[in-house]
């Protein structure tokens, strides 16, 4: 899928250069991608995707991750020979629109704070708990 | 044996007094002490469900005890969803679908394995170890519904609820020689109940008998206004399909020819007959490729469920994310992975865009057919232990399933073959266009009745 | 335009504002429960199984919410898509229950709109709708540090307005801060107090070269500035710590600063090398909102004469000068009593100058507040022995004026005028007055 880049400059000529390697760098992370998944399916991959994930994933998990993934990859791979041209998403099957809601409060379907809390498995003073936030969001 | 009651029966006799709830508790009782340490069906019992039931007589569904997915949240009975993750969440509040139970008269009596999250076809990934075929039990029941549609096929409930994303209901169902209804996306509320794909996520009746079914998925549709893609249309009363016959019908037989169903096929033509003989006209049609429907699902279901289990981080409720099995590791993680930066465009975007074309096939051949029919499953159950190590076991099973679930298409898979020596089942899928459950029920039921493969069917023929 | 110069260069400020705004509905974004997580006496309470959450949790958008940000975007001049959807932005963090929030990505509600600014015009990029996430509090409990986590204001609506990086000084970013602030109290759709987190500022702030066309490629995002004050104060202090790293020929590394009030400093608290991945798509939950064109006209016609033409207005219909009428009202329904009350007093611009003075205090009814003016100027029934009687103690308490009088300097009866009211401490009909006096005084 082409994605064009606009980009407003004086031709300064260090600019230009940049520009031109991040242009190829562009094209050539998709004509990686095309043509092979396993080269990307790196163990530097697992890991960031573990962090995004949010989930711990150890050294042993890593591999097999990899090879579950390569799998994957390859089995969906098939896809990219559809032709999709001019063809809209469907994101949304029911096709409905508008479904909003009038602004009232809805008394019944709210929690008590012990319903709130009660399977929580740390809680303080009404609070949920858990340890110190280090890094600010 | 009262456990061996159909649904509509179970309802006749308690209304007419024929049948007591504490008899049907004793057999039904009795049956789960005897079956479920090896079957491994039931991770929850209601212990007080009896005198809920003995309650519960003057309403529409007289009491009747029905098992529940482990995926449904209800009030004060716990809900895991077959993961170590939820393993002692106990919901305050009931999905929406088990409030329309409830207030139908309905109880809930136990809680149904399943595979962890809906993740499978087998019910081998759940985290409270597999349950057996009842009807073979070397083989699994098929999944992620399979502790329901094992329930049904062993007598352990009279009848009982599923879910299915791709194929969850109809699949096991067909393993497991029982009737799985898997209504129009939208049909029935999705609020409370633990989010797989949300854009496909289905509740539906597992049963015995296809009017079981109708009857079922009477009390569990409607408008939900806490559930934003249900539907405001009046849900019309689906028994009233029954003993409707095919007189007339167009049915499209589709997906004969595809590669691997060679087996299958030859017993299916024969059972296509059936419906030539109702007077319905059959006719072989070619669909758009389903392979494909594997991929999107793949994508689209491993992006949506990746966000979907973003909330389970043990701060609320439950336990910490480490708790998550290998199987909801791998898809969540792939599906951060095809949503992420630079590959969702090449992925999830292109997946729905394809699904649009089966939507748009769908709607085509439906000019022509009243429903559509195939194979459930592209074989009988398999044995214990194959899933093993196999990533794409779910999505190759479901093979000729996942187009329709993708379209939101209602569908229904009943028993069409069962094998003698090994006593495992074939299933039939039936398919309409959207809302139009009244068609599938219909058909399914036309079938049901003249042929001899429901063995309640049977039991009925045989007087008992 | 605020430059700053050093001994090497002069830089000019390129600073873009995000401002979110907690919109006072009554319920909240995507669920029934009530919008009120200030007012809350106890965490937690205002929860339900969508905003904690829980599985099953299934959101709903609240209607109203989506016509005030079509309201606010057409008050701001924005174009308005007519086709919108709700996207979910994906991270972790305790505060955010579901591990996503339900925003907007590719298509806001709101786009391409402009503040005037007595600097010159700001252009807002986009408007759009998103939910609020819970309240984090870090405390000591049974010796361990922990956060503690309230969802009560887990989403609550807030809109986010982002606007281009036309900023070019402080005092023009603490103006346009403090218009949008008046748009929305004056649309009453949210109070937008910063002091309770109802609006939150955040800043992009970047330095040019002073003669450069391209925009910097940097930009050091600034939050938790919960003033005006100290968002006029942290955009400066950001172009001096800039304007000594690009004097060194080096780049602001592109990160996250926070304010810190007390020391008066940006500090550091997150690189952004790589910016956060999303992974946004459109939520399957919520289905896509598709207005006309004609909703879109109703919508518009339905806004209330915005401030600055209502302003302009006044002045022409009933005198009331300017610096007044800014200072009167905030909302439209106190602008409607005050002009009510304007159009049956004789001295409209004396009564905005008695509110504006503080002299009178705003009361919600025309009527009243007419009574009050009145009030003001009643005139007292004082007995005109009483007057003489003033007057003579006034003459006596300051003879020299008196003879300053008889002298032939008759300006003192301004003087014994102010004297006199004062002594008799009444409000009287000043017209006679004067005579009495020079009667009195020449005796």
């Amino acid at each position: 899928m082409a994605r064009k880049i606009v980009f407003k400059c004086e031709p300064k000529a260090r600019f230009f250069v940049s520009l031109e390697k991040q242009v190829t760098k562009i094209l050539k992370v998709r004509y990686n991608t095309a043509m092979s998944n396993k080269a990307k399916i790196t163990k530097q991959t697992i890991k960031h995707v573990a962090n995004l994930s949010n989930i711990p994933v150890s050294e042993k998990e890593q591999q097999s991750l990899r090879d579950a993934f390569e799998e994957t990859l390859n089995t969906i791979e098939e896809l990219q020979s559809v032709d999709i041209t001019n063809v809209e998403p469907t994101h949304q099957v029911t096709g409905f629109k508008n479904v909003l809601r009038e602004d009232k409060v809805d008394q019944h379907n709210m929690f008590t704070q012990e319903q709130a809390l009660a399977n929580a498995p740390k809680t303080h003073k009404g609070f949920f708990v858990v340890p110190r936030i280090i890094e600010e969001k | 044996m009262n456990n061996t009651l159909t649904l509509k029966q179970t309802i006749d006799k308690l209304k007419a007094k024929e049948l007591t709830h504490k008899q049907l508790y004793k057999d039904l009782n009795n049956c789960i002490d005897t079956q479920n340490k090896k079957l491994n069906i039931y991770l929850t019992i209601d212990k007080n469900a009896q005198k809920k039931s003995e309650e519960l007589l003057d309403t529409p569904l007289y009491g009747v005890p029905i098992a529940v997915k482990d995926n449904f949240c209800t009030k004060g009975l716990r809900t895991t969803a077959s993961s170590t993750v939820l393993d002692h969440f106990i919901p305050q509040y009931d999905s929406t679908v088990i409030k329309n139970l409830k207030n139908a008269g309905g109880v809930i009596h136990a809680k149904t394995n399943m595979d962890a999250w809906a993740h499978g076809s087998s019910t081998e990934t759940s985290q409270y170890g597999r349950s057996l075929n009842p009807r073979n039990t070397d083989h699994l029941p098929g999944g992620s519904s399979g502790g329901s549609a094992a329930a049904v096929a062993a007598d352990m409930c009279i009848a009982a609820l599923g879910t299915e994303t791709a194929g969850s209901i109809r699949q096991p169902s067909a393993w497991c020689g029982v009737v799985g209804l898997k209504p129009t996306y939208g049909r029935c509320s999705r609020y409370g109940v633990v989010a797989m794909a949300s854009s496909t996520d289905s509740p539906g009746p597992i049963t015995k008998t296809v009017e079981d079914a109708a009857i079922l998925l009477n009390q569990i549709a409607g408008h939900d206004k806490y559930d934003g893609t249900t539907s405001t249309q009046e849900v019309p009363d689906f028994t009233k399909s029954i003993d409707k016959g095919v007189k007339g019908l167009k049915i499209g037989y589709i997906y004969k020819d595809i590669k691997g169903l060679e087996e299958i096929t030859k017993i299916f033509e024969k059972e296509m007959k059936v419906f030539e003989e109702l007077g319905a006209t059959v006719e072989v049609v070619d669909a758009m490729d389903p392979k494909h429907g594997i991929s999107i699902y793949t994508i689209v279901q491993r992006g949506e469920v990746s966000s979907n289990l973003g909330r389970f981080d043990g701060i609320r409720y439950g336990n910490d994310r480490s708790h998550f099995g290998d199987e909801a590791k791998r898809r969540i993680m792939l599906g951060v992975y095809t949503l992420s930066k630079g590959y969702a465009d090449q992925y999830y975007n292109t997946a729905q865009k394809v699904r649009t074309l089966y939507i748009k096939n769908y709607q085509e051949l439906f000019k022509t057919y009243d429903v559509l029919v195939a194979p459930t499953s592209p074989g009988f159950a398999k044995k214990v232990g194959v899933t093993e190590g196999a990533a794409m076991f779910g999505e190759l099973e479901d093979l000729l399933l996942e187009a329709s679930s993708l379209s939101g298409l209602p569908g229904i898979s009943i028993p069409c073959y069962r094998d003698e020596k090994t006593n495992l089942f074939y299933g039939m899928n039936i398919i309409a266009p959207m809302w139009r459950e009244d068609l599938v029920i219909q058909v399914a039921d036309a079938y049901e009745k003249a042929t001899n493969w429901n063995t309640w069917r049977n039991k009925q023929k045989a007087g008992e | 335009m605020e430059t700053i110069t050093t001994d090497k260069n002069t830089y000019k400020l390129v600073c873009g504002m995000e401002i979110h705004a907690e919109l006072k509905t009554k319920s909240k974004m995507f669920c029934s429960c009530k919008n009120d997580p200030f007012g809350a006496d106890k965490p937690n309470i205002y929860t339900c199984p969508t905003c904690l959450g829980m599985p099953g949790g299934l959101p709903v958008a609240n209607k109203k919410a989506i016509e005030w940000t079509i309201k606010v975007g057409l008050a701001l001049g924005c174009k308005i898509n007519l086709f919108s959807k709700f996207d979910r932005k994906n991270y972790f963090y305790p505060d955010l229950p579901k591990s996503y929030q339900i925003s907007q990505y590719d298509l806001p509600f709101c786009y391409e709109g402009v503040v005037e600014t007595s600097y010159g015009p700001v252009k807002i990029t986009r408007i759009h709708l998103e939910e609020d996430t819970g309240k984090l509090q870090h405390k000591v409990v049974d010796g361990k540090k922990v956060s503690l986590i309230d969802f009560n204001r887990s989403s609550v609506p807030l809109m986010e307005i982002v606007s281009e990086p036309d900023i070019k000084s402080p005092e023009q970013a603490k103006e346009y801060a403090k218009k949008i602030r008046d748009l929305l109290r004056y649309l009453e759709v949210a109070d937008c107090d910063m002091d309770q987190g109802g609006m939150r500022l955040e800043a992009n702030i970047s330095l040019a070269k002073n003669n450069a066309n391209e925009l910097p490629n940097f930009k050091v995002e600034v939050k938790n500035i919960n003033s005006f004050r100290f968002a006029e104060q942290a955009i400066a202090f950001e172009m001096d710590r800039q304007a000594e790293i690009l004097d060194e020929g080096k780049t602001p590394i592109q990160e996250t600063r926070g304010w810190d009030s007390n020391k008066s400093i940006t500090f550091s608290q997150r690189t952004k090398e790589d910016a956060e991945d999303y992974r946004y798509f459109p939520d399957p939950d919520l289905p896509p909102i598709q207005f006309t064109k004609k909703q879109i006209d109703e919508i518009r016609k339905d806004l209330p004469e915005l401030a600055d033409d209502k302003i302009n207005r006044w002045e022409k219909e009933f005198g009331v000068e300017k610096r007044y009428s800014n200072l009167i009202f905030d909302s439209v329904e106190k602008a409607n009593i005050l002009e009510s009350a304007f159009k049956q007093v004789k001295e409209a611009n004396k009564l905005a100058n008695l509110l504006a003075n503080k002299k009178i205090q705003f009361v919600a009814d025309d009527k009243q507040l007419i009574a009050k003016y009145n009030k003001m100027f009643a005139k007292d029934e004082v007995d005109q022995s009483d007057i003489i009687a003033a007057i003579n103690t006034v003459k006596d308490e300051n003879p020299n004026a008196v003879e300053k009088f008889k002298a032939g300097q008759k300006q003192v009866v301004g003087f014994f005028m102010g004297q006199t009211l004062r002594v008799l401490g009444k409000k009287i009909d000043t017209k006679d007055l004067s005579k009495l006096i020079m009667h009195e005084l020449e005796k």
